[in-house]
């Protein structure tokens, strides 16, 4: 459970996201807003990045930022928009980087560990990418190695900031149905940030508006997108 | 570890073993080799001046060893730090910082071999090193092109260069002719005690690095997400420059500004051995290096010592260095 209290994220002194009292179990859960509202400075915050913040940001009771580092990489994986690998690096292997949290000081791989690899590789069905460079790949093959890196991590909470951003929307619906999936699968806080509307009502359980300095939770009853659409006014 | 990997660690040993006793043997003095093998035994042989020698030669190759692993090492650290494949002690100015310790030290009238030469050129060196290294950490937090950065390191040795210049102003003839030799690099001429304080200060940084496993892995995926695997970035990047600054100036204060080896050789193993796995790159790139770092020296030796070790390690350097910069937007992180 990630639980935020009178939490005010500031930049430089001046606030940028407040919220009095929220709570995010497992599920999907879309934070959408336009540029600047503070989305990835949102996520930055719950991954102990930014530490700039007032009021209380606890997982499973505990406030984050007093949570060791490694021990946080053990509750939180993230998947940037991008992602870039330094060198000639098999798939295998930047899948196997989401186990470094686990693994002693000459990172070795134990049995468990390809154990949870192998499992990944089944769900995200990347049995054919193992053997090829990552900086190979096409952007959507990477993103969906990056989802799979974050999920070897074997973490409760998964976050992602505009996971879709440089995907067409063959891949983008790729990359969110292989949420869902783990989402039905796995029971995991997964809160991503996007600028698509299309796919909110399809795969989404919640939706965090952010607007004007304040997180506002759209409701269930009425369509995700309707509501998003409606609130910038683009439809009436 | 793969077994590929095992045996070219195995095949590196066994060529640096070789090389070491190549040079043992060869040389502008005729030894029999029953001799050498003789006082390498700790025997008396028939002529007093031959131990000498042979302990000269002994400590040069392995002074070459150390210095051709330390630089690789050193490079290979960070390579992955700047996420750059054409970073190292060389072109990021941290050997020139070095230079320019050693530089104020040696024309400044004080020798390697003066009372407390060794220390105070040390001293020099590190400091000249180390604050380079933190000026470019600082730097890299603001400039996210890594082709920026580099550019910066470029101007580094350039502007340091220039301070020497200028420092050649006040400098006798004596004291300048023995800082233009020490530039052209040399494993020659260390005592024992040189030796050991060269060795402690390129084995012990190497052991702390065994702590940079992990880190550097992650780094590998960029510090966002190096973060995220709990990588803590800023005890990370004081680690870095320690040991990587250690080295370089070290092995710069006794073998003068050796070139190339410390960019050149980590490009060669990432492309013979595909672990990501530093646990693996760090002994092998140490391995590797060592081996380059003597058989430049043997050419050396072979030309009867005309050569200066700069223009050998140049000769083999920059052809892999141009190698890398045509396959760099292939297979690397965008520049």
């Amino acid at each position: 459970m990630l639980r935020f209290k009178d939490m005010d994220i500031q930049i430089n002194g001046r606030s940028l996201v407040r919220t009095k009292s929220m709570e995010l179990g497992s599920g999907i859960i879309a934070l959408v807003g336009s540029n600047g509202s503070g989305k990835s400075t949102f996520i930055r915050t719950i991954l102990g990045r930014h530490a700039e913040y007032k009021g209380e940001i606890s997982l499973f009771e505990e406030p984050i930022g007093s949570i060791d580092k490694n021990e946080l990489a053990k509750l939180i994986a993230v998947v940037f928009s991008q992602g870039n690998v330094f060198g000639d690096i098999k798939v295998r292997n930047v899948l196997g980087m989401g186990r470094l949290p686990y693994l002693n000081h000459f990172a070795q791989e134990k049995e468990k560990d390809i154990e949870i690899i192998d499992k990944v590789v089944g769900l995200l069905e990347l049995e054919n990418l193992l053997e090829k460079s990552f900086n190979h790949l096409s952007d959507g093959q990477r993103q969906l190695v990056m989802i799979g890196r974050a999920l070897v991590q074997d973490t409760p909470v998964i976050l992602l900031d505009e996971p879709g951003a440089f995907l067409d929307v063959v891949n983008k619906h790729k990359v969110m149905t292989a949420l869902r999936k783990i989402a039905n699968e796995q029971e995991k806080i997964i809160l991503f940030s996007t600028h698509s509307f299309t796919f909110l009502d399809e795969i989404c359980d919640r939706v965090l508006l952010i607007d004007k300095g304040g997180v506002k939770e759209l409701s269930p009853s009425v369509g995700f997108e309707n509501q998003v659409l409606t609130h910038f006014g683009i439809i009436e | 570890m793969a077994k590929a990997d095992k045996i070219f660690g195995i095949l590196l040993m066994l060529a640096i073993t070789l090389l070491v006793f190549v040079n043992l043997i060869i040389g502008e003095a005729e030894i029999p080799n029953s001799a050498i093998f003789a006082i390498l035994g700790g025997d008396a042989s028939d002529n007093p001046v031959w131990p000498y020698i042979v302990e000269n030669r002994l400590h040069r190759s392995i002074t070459a060893v150390l210095a051709g692993g330390g630089l690789a090492v050193s490079g290979l650290i960070l390579q992955v730090f700047f996420r750059n494949p054409l970073a190292g002690p060389g072109v990021l100015g941290v050997t020139s910082g070095a230079s320019l310790g050693v530089g104020v030290v040696i024309l400044g009238g004080i020798s390697l071999s003066a009372q407390y030469g060794a220390w105070l050129h040390i001293v020099a060196g590190l400091i000249g090193a180390l604050s380079v290294l933190a000026l470019l950490m600082f730097l890299s937090q603001f400039i996210r092109s890594a082709i920026t950065l580099l550019v910066i390191g470029l101007m580094l040795v350039f502007l340091t260069s220039a301070i020497i210049d200028v420092l050649y102003l006040w400098a006798n003839e004596t004291n300048t002719r023995s800082f233009v030799v020490w530039g052209l690099g040399s494993y020659e001429g260390l005592s024992q005690l040189d030796l050991l304080s060269l060795a402690s200060f390129v084995i012990i940084p190497f052991a702390g690095a065994l702590f940079l496993v992990k880190p550097l892995n992650a780094l590998l995926l960029g510090p966002d997400y190096a973060a995220s695997v709990g990588t803590k970035l800023k005890q990370t990047r004081l680690l870095i420059i320690c040991i990587t600054g250690i080295i370089a100036a070290s092995i710069t204060v006794y073998c003068g500004p050796i070139s190339f080896i410390g960019i050149a050789v980590p490009q060669l193993v990432r492309r013979i051995i595909r672990t990501p796995n530093h646990a693996i790159l760090l002994p092998i790139v140490f391995l590797a290096g060592a081996f380059l770092g003597i058989s430049a020296d043997l050419i050396v030796r072979l030309t009867a010592n005309l050569l200066p070790l700069n223009t050998v390690t140049a000769l083999i350097g920059a052809p892999v260095i141009i190698w890398t910069i045509i396959k760099l937007n292939k297979s690397y992180a965008q520049v």
